[in-house]
């Protein structure tokens, strides 16, 4: 999974993967801090009370997508880690990562589109 | 011996047979575990919107029904508080991480003292989850 090339026989690798991988974890974890106190309330709302009217606001319709979105890309990342930490048979290892890389891919895609579907076709 | 150690039987070292579990590597180890079980879940709930969107087609509609019945037994719901504790232990460490990557919070006596603040809060945050989903008369 990284990116390298040949200079004189010597493999040359990019830092550019672990860079990106660092920085993009940290990015999304700014991100869903204020996303996660969000899913918190309208959640712990939702519950309590009457959830007719969760459906009609933009901003939960804006604020679901990108939680979801934001958290299993932060997710992915971390489940990365730990498959890279743990996981030392090389066969396993990358099944498994690229297994973890298209079923987040998938449910990502599937989650937007139902989101646009309860919201805007259902209520 | 050559084949041996190249086929990787070298001896290691004792780790988690000696060490005492200290505030720093417990919290730590949790922060990794509360992540990948709120990873697990995240699916979950992501595939129960999925299967929600769907009510005229059979097999969404059994899977919603299924999920939400197996989270609204008393399993269920303890699930959930577990979950929460894990979303709020992770986002508490996790804003501790986001401190020490500025390099902010590395002395000993403030690292136990946020441990502390992060055990206590994610502590309190889960209770009221606990009533949110025990006591009050929710629609789960």
């Amino acid at each position: 999974m990284s990116s390298s090339i040949n200079i004189n026989h010597k493999k040359v690798h990019s830092s550019n993967h672990g860079n990106h991988h660092w920085w993009l974890q940290r990015i999304t974890a700014i991100a869903l801090i204020p996303l996660t106190v969000w899913f918190v309330c309208s959640m712990y709302g939702l519950i309590t009370t009457d959830g007719n009217n969760f459906a009609s606001s933009p901003f939960n319709f804006i604020f679901l997508i990108t939680f979801i979105l934001v958290g299993l890309v932060h997710g992915k990342l971390g489940i990365q880690t730990i498959i890279e930490d743990y996981i030392h048979c090389n066969c396993l290892k990358y099944s498994l990562l690229i297994f973890v890389n298209l079923l987040v891919a998938l449910t990502l895609i599937a989650s937007v589109f139902s989101i646009f579907v309860i919201f805007l076709l259902l209520f | 011996m050559e084949n041996k150690t190249l086929n990787k039987e070298r001896p290691l070292s004792p780790h988690l047979t000696i060490y005492k579990p200290q505030i720093t590597s417990v919290l730590s180890i949790a922060h990794r575990f509360t992540g990948f079980a709120l990873f697990l879940g995240l699916l979950i709930f992501c595939w129960f919107l999925i299967f929600s969107a769907f009510p005229n087609h059979q097999f969404s509609q059994n899977m919603t029904i299924l999920i939400a019945k197996i989270f609204s037994s008393l399993i269920g719901k303890l699930f959930l508080v577990g979950w929460s504790f894990c979303l709020f232990y992770h986002l508490f460490n996790g804003i501790r991480h986001l401190f020490w990557d500025i390099g902010k919070g590395f002395e000993l006596r403030t690292v136990t003292i946020t441990g502390l603040i992060v055990i206590f809060l994610s502590l309190i945050f889960t209770i009221v989850s606990f009533v949110v989903f025990f006591i009050s008369n929710g629609n789960l």
